[in-house]
C-alpha cells in the first residue's frame, strides 16, 4: 500500500482536485436549479423558515393554500406584536405536514400549532407541482428523506431523494431570481398576497351537521400529530380555513371535530364562523377554495382575538430579533399599496398612493410646456418648477433635481439595486421622456409630464403615468 | 441495470474499487459475480440462459479441443449452434415465425391457433448468443484454445460492460485479456482516466444527444398523418443520430467501463457517418457484428473469392442475416437488404463511376469529392433507417406517402411546427450539442483515436474541464429522472 501512495500520490491529487472541481460547480448548478417555488413567484416558506432567528416563533400555521392565503401573520405582527409563521405549501398532505411540521421544530419552539385540516380531504396530490413543492423543499435530512419515503412511490423514491433527476428539468425555466436569492423568501412569513376578488353566492355545505365515516389514515394522522404536541409540549389545535365546502367534506370535518373532542383537542371550524367574522362570498374570496387580502384581514383577526383569549402571546414589536416580521408587514404594506395603484382611477389618486412611503424612487419629467402645473405640487414641484422643466428624483422625501432639458447633458445613470439599473437623458423636445429602468422605457413624446415610480423593497415598478 | 442509471452509478464505483483492492487470484470471480448480478438486475430468471449457453459452448470447446475426428467436431459445431440459436430463435422469432407461419397458412384456410406462451425477449441475449458462438468456431478453427477454467470462461461470455448491447468480443482478445488477469498490473491511471472519459462521452451520446433527438423522432412518428415533407426528412435525419448516439454512447461506455478495470474491448464505432462509400460505412458500423459476420459467415460462403454472382449471394445472405439479427420483422430483414442492395449496385456502377469521372475530369483526391461521398452515403443509410424505425409496414408506407407527396417548406415558419409541442428551447438545445458532438467525431476523425484517449493526451486542466462541463451538461441537460420513460437503448432490444 506504501509503494502504491509513493507511485501514485500526484495523481491522487489530480482526482481530488477533479472531484473538489466538479463538486463546486455541481452545487452552484444546483442552487440554480433546486426547487424553490412553493406558492409561485419564488415564495417559499421552508426557505424563510430556514431564514427565522432560532426560537422566535410564538404561533405556527400548517397547512395548504388555504392557510397561506387565509392567514396573514403580519396582520398578527400589525395589530399585537404576535410572532405567528404560515408553515404552508400549497397542496400540503397528511404526510407533508407531519414532516414539515417536525422541521419547523428542529429551530422553534411554537407555543402554539395549529393544524389546518383541508389535509384531512385529499390523500395524494393531484398537482405535480404541489408533490415537488412538498417533496424538494425541504433541506435534506433524515426528516426529509423519512417524507419522501412515506409520500412518494417506490420507484420514484430515489429520484426525489436524489433531487438532480427531477430539478435538472427546471433548465428551461430559470430566471433571475434562480441565481440571486428573492428576498421575500428569506423574511416573508408564509403568507401569500393577494386581492383577487371572485364573487360566490354562499358558502356552501356548512349548515351539514351530520358525521361521515373518520378514514384510519385520517385517524392515524391526527393520533400522530397529537403525540407529537405532548412530545415536544406545544399545544396543538386544528382549525378549517374558510372555503366553500362540499357536502361530503364537511361530514368529515364534523367527524374529525367529534374525534379530536373525544380527546380534548381543539377544533376551531371558521366556516362556522363566518357570520362572526362578517366574511362577505361576494369580496372576501379570491376563488371557491381560498381567501383574498381582504378576507385574510378578517379571518386574522378572528385568530388573533381567539389566541389571545386563550394562550398568553408576548408583544414582540421593537426587538431586533424579529426583524423578519417587521420586513414581512413592509413588504405587505408596499404589495398593498401597489394594489391601490393598480385600483386608482386616476392619476391624482395614483399619486397619493406614493406620498410619503419609504423605499420608493419616484422620477419626475417634465419637457415642453404642460397646463397640469398644479398636479405636480404635492411632490414638491411648484408652478415655476414645471414651466421650468427637467428631471426630478424624489426618495424618502427629498426632492432632488437631476438635470435640466439640455439636449448636451450627460444622461444620469443609478443603480438601484444589484440587477436594476436607471436612465435618465434628454434627447430634443418631442423625442419622449427618456426615463428607462433595465430594458424598458418609459416613452411618450406626446405627454410633456411623466412619472415612474419603483419601488425599492418590491424591485419592480409600480407606477408610470404619462400627462 | 442501465448505464444511465443511478443503480449504475452506486453499482460500478463498487465493483470497480472492490476488483482494486482483491487479491489478483479473485479478481475474476468478482467480476464474474459482479456480472451476473448486473444482468439479474433486468430479470434473475434469463441469468438461467446465459449460464446455459456458457455451459453448453464451455463443454462444446472441451471437446472441439479433445478430437481431432472432423465429422464430430461438425456434430459438437452443429450442436451447440441448433442450442444456442434453438434458444435465441424461441425468444427472440416465436411470435415472427408463428405471424408468418400463420399467414402462409391462412392463404389454404387453414387456421393456426397461437400458444399462450409469453415469451419475453431477455435483454442482450443476440449479444451473448453470437459472443459464445464465436469462441465455438474460433476453438474449432484452432485459433484458440479452450478455456479450461470455466469461471473464467463464464466471465467471457457475461462480463458486464459488454454484456447487454456489445461489443461482440472475440475470444482471442477478450479471454486472453480475462486468463492475464493474475499476471498483469491492472492499476493503470492512463486507462482509468482514459477510460472514465470515454464513458463520460458514451454518456454524453446517449443521454443528451440521442434522447432529446429521440422527442423530436417520436413526436413526429406519433403524428404522422399530419406530418409532411419536412417533419419526415428531419426526423429521419434526427433518427440517423439518435440510433448513432443510442449504440455508439452505449459502446463507449462499455468500453470505457472495461478499459478503467484494464480491458481492451474492441472498437465498435468509428465516426460512421464520414464514410465515403456503404461498404466504407459497415467498416466503420457496429464493427463488431459486421466484423463476427464477415468472419463467421459471410467468409464460409465463400466470401469474395467467387463468382461476381456468388459474391452477390453472399452479400446479400449476409446483410439479411444481419437485418433478421436486429429485429423480427420484416422491416429489419428489408433494412439489411436495402444495405445488401446498396453495396451490389454500388460495386456494379463501380466502373461507370470512374468512366464518369474520367470523363468529367473529377478531382477525386480533392476534399470536395470526398465531401460529396460523404454526403451520398450518409443520404443512404438515413434513407434505410427509415425501414428500421418503422414498427408496421404500414406505418412504413404512411412515413414515405408524408414524406413524398405533402410537400410542405411553410412549416418551418411562423410556429408551424408547434403541433408536435416541442419546446423551442430544447430545439436550440439539441442545435448546440449536435455541434459538440461533431466537434467529437471531427477529432476522432482526424486523430483516429477515441475521445478518451484524445483527451488524456491534453493538459490536465483542459481534461479537467471537459469532464466537468460535460458531466454538467449531462446532469442538466440529459434526459433522465421523472417523466422519462424511453432511456432504455435502442440496440437492448437486439
Amino acid at each position: 500500500m506504501k509503494g502504491f501512495w509513493k507511485e501514485h500520490w500526484k495523481n491522487c491529487i489530480r482526482i481530488c482536485a477533479f472531484l473538489l472541481l466538479l463538486g463546486l460547480v455541481l452545487h452552484r448548478a444546483y442552487q440554480v436549479l433546486c426547487w424553490k417555488d412553493t406558492t409561485g413567484d419564488y415564495l417559499s416558506s421552508l426557505s424563510q423558515l430556514y431564514h427565522t432567528p432560532e426560537n422566535t416563533m410564538d404561533v405556527v400555521f400548517m397547512g395548504s393554500s388555504h392557510c397561506y392565503c387565509g392567514v396573514y401573520p403580519a396582520f398578527l405582527w400589525r395589530d399585537r406584536g404576535i410572532a405567528a409563521f404560515d408553515m404552508s405549501v400549497s397542496g400540503q398532505d397528511r404526510a407533508s405536514t407531519y414532516h414539515m411540521l417536525l422541521e419547523t421544530l428542529k429551530t422553534q419552539a411554537p407555543k402554539v400549532v395549529l393544524v389546518d385540516c383541508y389535509g384531512l380531504l385529499f390523500d395524494r396530490n393531484l398537482l405535480e407541482g404541489n408533490v415537488y413543492r412538498n417533496m424538494l423543499s425541504m433541506k435534506t435530512s433524515k426528516n426529509s428523506i423519512e417524507l419522501v419515503k412515506e409520500y412518494v412511490e417506490p420507484e420514484d423514491q430515489m429520484d426525489y431523494l436524489l433531487r438532480w433527476p427531477v430539478i435538472h428539468t427546471r433548465f428551461w425555466e430559470i430566471g433571475k431570481y434562480d441565481f440571486i436569492q428573492y428576498e421575500p423568501s428569506i423574511y416573508g412569513r408564509g403568507a401569500f398576497f393577494s386581492w383577487h376578488e371572485s364573487e360566490f353566492e354562499d358558502a356552501g355545505a356548512v349548515e351539514v351537521k351530520a358525521s361521515g365515516d373518520l378514514t384510519e389514515e385520517n385517524a392515524a394522522w391526527l393520533d400522530r400529530l397529537i403525540a407529537l404536541s405532548k412530545e415536544k409540549g406545544f399545544a396543538l389545535e386544528f382549525f378549517v380555513i374558510p372555503f366553500r365546502i362540499t357536502e361530503e367534506e364537511q361530514m368529515q370535518i364534523n367527524a374529525a371535530k367529534e374525534y379530536l373532542a373525544e380527546r380534548n383537542v381543539p377544533m376551531l371550524d371558521l366556516n362556522q364562523c363566518r357570520e362572526e367574522m362578517k366574511l362577505d362570498p361576494k369580496k372576501d374570496f379570491m376563488d371557491d377554495k381560498h381567501c383574498n387580502a381582504m378576507g385574510a384581514e378578517k379571518v386574522t383577526a378572528y385568530l388573533r382575538d381567539y389566541l389571545l383569549g386563550r394562550y398568553k402571546l408576548s408583544d414582540h414589536r421593537g426587538d431586533e430579533a424579529y426583524s423578519c416580521w417587521d420586513q414581512d408587514l413592509e413588504w405587505y404594506l408596499h404589495c398593498e399599496m401597489k394594489q391601490k395603484i393598480s385600483e386608482a382611477e386616476s392619476p391624482e389618486e395614483q399619486l397619493e398612493c406614493i406620498l410619503n412611503q419609504k423605499d420608493l424612487i419616484t422620477v419626475i419629467s417634465v419637457e415642453g410646456t404642460t397646463e397640469q402645473t398644479e398636479f405636480l405640487n404635492p411632490l414638491g414641484l411648484n408652478k415655476e418648477d414645471v414651466i421650468a422643466g427637467g428631471k426630478w428624483i424624489l426618495r424618502d422625501g427629498t426632492l432632488v433635481k437631476i438635470m435640466e432639458n439640455d439636449e448636451g447633458a450627460e444622461p444620469y445613470t443609478e443603480d438601484l439595486n444589484a440587477t436594476d439599473a436607471l436612465r435618465i437623458q434628454y434627447l430634443g423636445e418631442g423625442v419622449g421622456s427618456n426615463v428607462q429602468i433595465n430594458y424598458v422605457k418609459f416613452v411618450s413624446p406626446y405627454y410633456p409630464i411623466t412619472i415612474v415610480c419603483y419601488d425599492a423593497l418590491l424591485k419592480e415598478t409600480i407606477l408610470a403615468i404619462h400627462l | 441495470m442501465q448505464f444511465n442509471s443511478v443503480d449504475f452509478l452506486i453499482f460500478f464505483p463498487i465493483v470497480v474499487g472492490i476488483y482494486f483492492i482483491i487479491p489478483k487470484k479473485l479478481k475474476y470471480l468478482w467480476l464474474l459475480v459482479a456480472s451476473y448480478y448486473f444482468y439479474m438486475c433486468w430479470n434473475a430468471k434469463y441469468a438461467l440462459l446465459i449460464a446455459f449457453s456458457t455451459i453448453v459452448t464451455y463443454f462444446a470447446g472441451l471437446f472441439l479441443e479433445k478430437t481431432e475426428d472432423r465429422k464430430k467436431k461438425n456434430l459438437v459445431v452443429a450442436g451447440s449452434f441448433i442450442v444456442n440459436l434453438g434458444i435465441l430463435g424461441f425468444f427472440k422469432y416465436f411470435h415472427f415465425l408463428f405471424d408468418n407461419l400463420s399467414g402462409i397458412f391462412s392463404l389454404f384456410g387453414i387456421r393456426l391457433v397461437e400458444p399462450a406462451v409469453d415469451v419475453l425477449l431477455p435483454v442482450g441475449i443476440s449479444f451473448y448468443t453470437f459472443q459464445a458462438l464465436g469462441y465455438t468456431i474460433d476453438v474449432y478453427r484452432k485459433d484458440i484454445k479452450a478455456e479450461k477454467n470455466f469461471f473464467r470462461y463464464a466471465l467471457f461470455v457475461s462480463f458486464f460492460p459488454q454484456l447487454v448491447a456489445g461489443p461482440i468480443e472475440r475470444s482471442k482478445n477478450l479471454l486472453g485479456q480475462i486468463d492475464a488477469m493474475g499476471e498483469k498490473r491492472l492499476w493503470d491511471y492512463q486507462k482509468i482516466v482514459s477510460g472514465f472519459g470515454l464513458m463520460i462521452w458514451g454518456m454524453f451520446q446517449k443521454v443528451v444527444v440521442a434522447d432529446r433527438c429521440a422527442i423530436f423522432v417520436d413526436a413526429v412518428h406519433e403524428n404522422l398523418f399530419a406530418a409532411g415533407t419536412v417533419e419526415t426528412v428531419a426526423a429521419a435525419i434526427l433518427f440517423s443520430i439518435q440510433i448513432y448516439c443510442d449504440f455508439a454512447g452505449y459502446s463507449a461506455v462499455a468500453i470505457g467501463a472495461a478499459r478503467v478495470m484494464g480491458f481492451s474491448l474492441m472498437e465498435n464505432f468509428n465516426t460512421p457517418y464520414f464514410a465515403t462509400s456503404i461498404q466504407d460505412f459497415w467498416r466503420r458500423w457496429h464493427i463488431s457484428l459486421s466484423t463476427w459476420f464477415r468472419d463467421y459467415l459471410y467468409i464460409p460462403l465463400g466470401g469474395s473469392r467467387c463468382s461476381k454472382a456468388k459474391k452477390y449471394r453472399n452479400i446479400m445472405i449476409t446483410f439479411l442475416a444481419s437485418g433478421l439479427w436486429h429485429g423480427a420483422s420484416w422491416t429489419f430483414v428489408i433494412w439489411g437488404g436495402i444495405h445488401g442492395g446498396f453495396q451490389i449496385v454500388g460495386d456494379l456502377l463501380r466502373p461507370i463511376k470512374e468512366k464518369v469521372n474520367k470523363a468529367l475530369r473529377v478531382k477525386t483526391e480533392a476534399f470536395s469529392y470526398t465531401l460529396g461521398q460523404m454526403i451520398i452515403t450518409y443520404g443512404l443509410t438515413t434513407f434505410a433507417w427509415i425501414f428500421f424505425r418503422a414498427k408496421t409496414w404500414d406505418q412504413l408506407t404512411l412515413y414515405f406517402n408524408r414524406m413524398f407527396t405533402k410537400f410542405n417548406p411553410w412549416i418551418l415558419f411562423g410556429g408551424g411546427l408547434d403541433y408536435l409541442q416541442i419546446n423551442r428551447d430544447d430545439v436550440k438545445i439539441v442545435v448546440v450539442f449536435l455541434g459538440i458532438l461533431l466537434l467529437g467525431e471531427i477529432v476522432r476523425y482526424v486523430k483516429k483515436v477515441d475521445l478518451g484517449e484524445y483527451l488524456w493526451q491534453q493538459n490536465l486542466w483542459f481534461r479537467i474541464g471537459v469532464f466537468v462541463v460535460l458531466i454538467l451538461i449531462i446532469l442538466v441537460y440529459g434526459e433522465y429522472g421523472i417523466h422519462f420513460d424511453s432511456g432504455k437503448f435502442i440496440y437492448f432490444d437486439f
